[in-house]
């Protein structure tokens, strides 16, 4: 049962966002980072966290063979000691939902609401494999991240077809990995790896904002020119920020950025199926058998020009 | 069409650390006609020697056009083929066995350069790019007749091209110009119940068009065509939940069903074969 059930999810700070909101996290939101430098993370600060979504590639499975060591910065077997959450990653599509678990229940200074905290206390204690594990079975967490999820119009017909190795766009397997301020490092929290790792010392979140992206820079150059990634930032509630400032304009401009994203999780929740399947059916019922013959004449030129 | 036989063995690709890891065993590969489908060939892979006494049997069906045949570039240490199927993407190696050069080991001998050359021949589609293609082209007829039992009467040429994306067939331009014809009333009638629930409150034409064009409607488009592809029953299944008459699995065969299924309230007429709206 832990490996089915688990829909994928686009990666979008909108989708994010709604997402803790819904597992009634307080006061969090998730902003894309467009430039990985210090200006940048400081306007959106404070910075809870950082994911990074990148495609993962031949060298992060030569590390992952090579003892699964890190590709930068070291193990801290001792992580339990220091209060750090961990968990692995135990389902491909629940990587999004693990990693942002794994920045957010680090965080001293986010409320997480009562599941999350009744939940981080119950795996207290659990290796990063068991509490891995424990989020693939919460049902709680699971109906959540679902509920946010493209449908997929086969899923019930075909329950026994094996979870796909790549993403619904084909596009190969994303992977989240998150960098948090704790226990006076910045750590970079990879639920494929064994521990956390630690990279450079780090005690304020000043310090974090200064030296993040270079930990993040070093990572990237180990790709060469071949790696395809997104950076987002876990920061405060921008709408009640400006709200308490004040600041109307920008309240709004949150406003409007919250409609825009939930009028595109409504879009992304629809299945067009249906309407694209009503659509050619009227397009055939209208035309002759010589024009329908000549529209799928073009697609097969089409699909041969897909073959040179 | 003679058959064509070489000897090759087997060879497993790692896609990501870009290694052929070739199997030692001796095999042989046949290319034949097949009888019953007229352009379609058997590419079979059999195990030549074996120490268990078990010998172990590939068997694909190439429908032309639907593969490339050529060789593994990236591959220096042997000659190594890659028999690939464009519709789902399966690859299949296969590592020349016959005497090569002792230098260079991957470069292919003035035989190999000859069976991949024959071999692409074989499986590249009849060309018939001629507007007026509803007339086959007799000159180049496949060693069989192609056999019309399951022919759609509504396309009188054979299938000798595979539709590999619906989005070929209709991209929105094509949904767009048909829109297009229709009324507000009409195109209201057409979409209302498939509608997200906010467009659905207020659908207008612009916002439909909108949605149509947008990257979600595309996705679910894509996941279609991905389906169909699969070939693995998906497509009964799914003429079965739009109430498609099946015609068998695949993206052609998906929109007979619905070419079929469209003719027919319309028509009320026992036979839907002949009768044009």
């Amino acid at each position: 049962m832990a490996s089915s059930g688990w829909n994928t999810i686009d990666s979008d700070a909108g989708v994010f966002t709604r997402l803790v909101e819904k597992l009634n996290v307080k006061d969090v939101q998730f902003e894309d980072l467009y430039s990985i430098d210090s200006d940048s993370l400081r306007a959106l600060s404070p910075i809870y966290g950082v994911i990074f979504l990148f495609k993962y590639s031949a060298i992060d499975r030569q590390y992952a063979l090579d003892n699964n060591a890190p590709l930068a910065g070291e193990y801290d077997q001792d992580f339990q000691q220091y209060d750090i959450f961990f968990a692995n990653q135990t389902i491909q599509n629940a990587c999004a939902t693990q990693a942002v678990l794994n920045i957010l229940l680090n965080q001293i200074h986010v409320d997480v609401g009562e599941d999350l905290a009744n939940f981080k206390s119950f795996v207290t204690g659990f290796d990063p494999l068991m509490a891995g594990e424990t989020i693939s079975n919460s049902d709680l967490i699971r109906s959540v991240h679902n509920s946010f999820s493209t449908p997929s119009i086969l899923v019930d017909e075909d329950p026994s077809k094996p979870p796909p190795d790549s993403d619904h766009k084909n596009d190969g397997l994303f992977h989240f990995v998150g960098y948090v301020n704790v226990n006076g490092y910045i750590y970079e929290l990879d639920g494929l790896k064994d521990f956390p790792i630690r990279h450079c010392s780090c005690s304020s979140q000043d310090e974090f904002i200064d030296k993040i992206p270079s930990v993040l820079m070093e990572r990237i150059s180990k790709y060469k020119d071949e790696l395809r990634f997104s950076t987002l930032v876990i920061t405060n509630n921008k709408l009640k920020q400006y709200k308490e400032i004040g600041d109307s304009f920008m309240v709004e401009s949150e406003i409007n950025k919250r409609d825009l994203w939930d009028r595109e999780i409504e879009l992304r929740k629809h299945d067009y199926t249906n309407l694209f399947v009503k659509i050619v059916k009227d397009i055939s019922s209208k035309s002759s058998d010589q024009d329908w013959h000549v529209l799928l004449d073009k697609a097969r030129q089409k699909s041969k020009r897909r073959l040179m | 069409m003679s058959t064509i036989k070489f000897n090759a063995g087997k060879v497993e690709y790692d896609e990501d650390t870009h290694e052929c890891v070739p199997f030692p065993q001796k095999g042989v590969v046949t290319i034949t006609p097949r009888s019953e489908e007229g352009s379609f060939y058997n590419f079979n892979w059999t195990q030549k020697s074996s120490e268990d006494g078990y010998f172990e049997i590939q068997e694909y069906l190439i429908i032309p056009g639907d593969v490339s045949f050529k060789q593994v570039s990236s591959c220096k240490t042997g000659r190594v083929l890659a028999l690939t199927f464009l519709s789902s993407g399966a690859k299949h190696l296969f590592w020349l066995q016959d005497v090569g050069d002792d230098e260079e080991l991957d470069k292919l001998t003035d035989k190999d350069v000859d069976l991949v050359k024959r071999i692409n021949e074989l499986f590249t589609p009849m060309d018939d790019e001629d507007e007026d293609e509803d007339e086959k082209p007799q000159k180049e007829e496949p060693p069989q007749p192609a056999t019309t039992t399951n022919e759609p009467s509504t396309s009188t040429s054979a299938i000798n091209l595979p539709i590999l994306d619906l989005e070929d067939a209709f991209p929105f331009e094509v949904l767009e110009t048909h829109l297009n014809r229709l009324s507000d009333k009409q195109l209201l009638e057409l979409v209302k119940d498939d509608l997200p629930p906010t467009i659905g409150q207020n659908p207008t034409r612009a916002n439909i068009y909108d949605l149509i064009r947008s990257g979600f409607f595309q996705q679910s488009k894509a996941n279609l065509t991905q389906h169909l592809r699969n070939a693995n029953g998906a497509g009964y299944l799914l003429a079965q939940s739009f109430g498609l008459e099946y015609q068998g699995e695949g993206i052609s065969n998906f929109l007979e069903g619905i070419r079929k299924s469209s003719k027919k309230p319309h028509e009320e007429s026992p036979s839907d074969d002949t009768t044009e709206s």
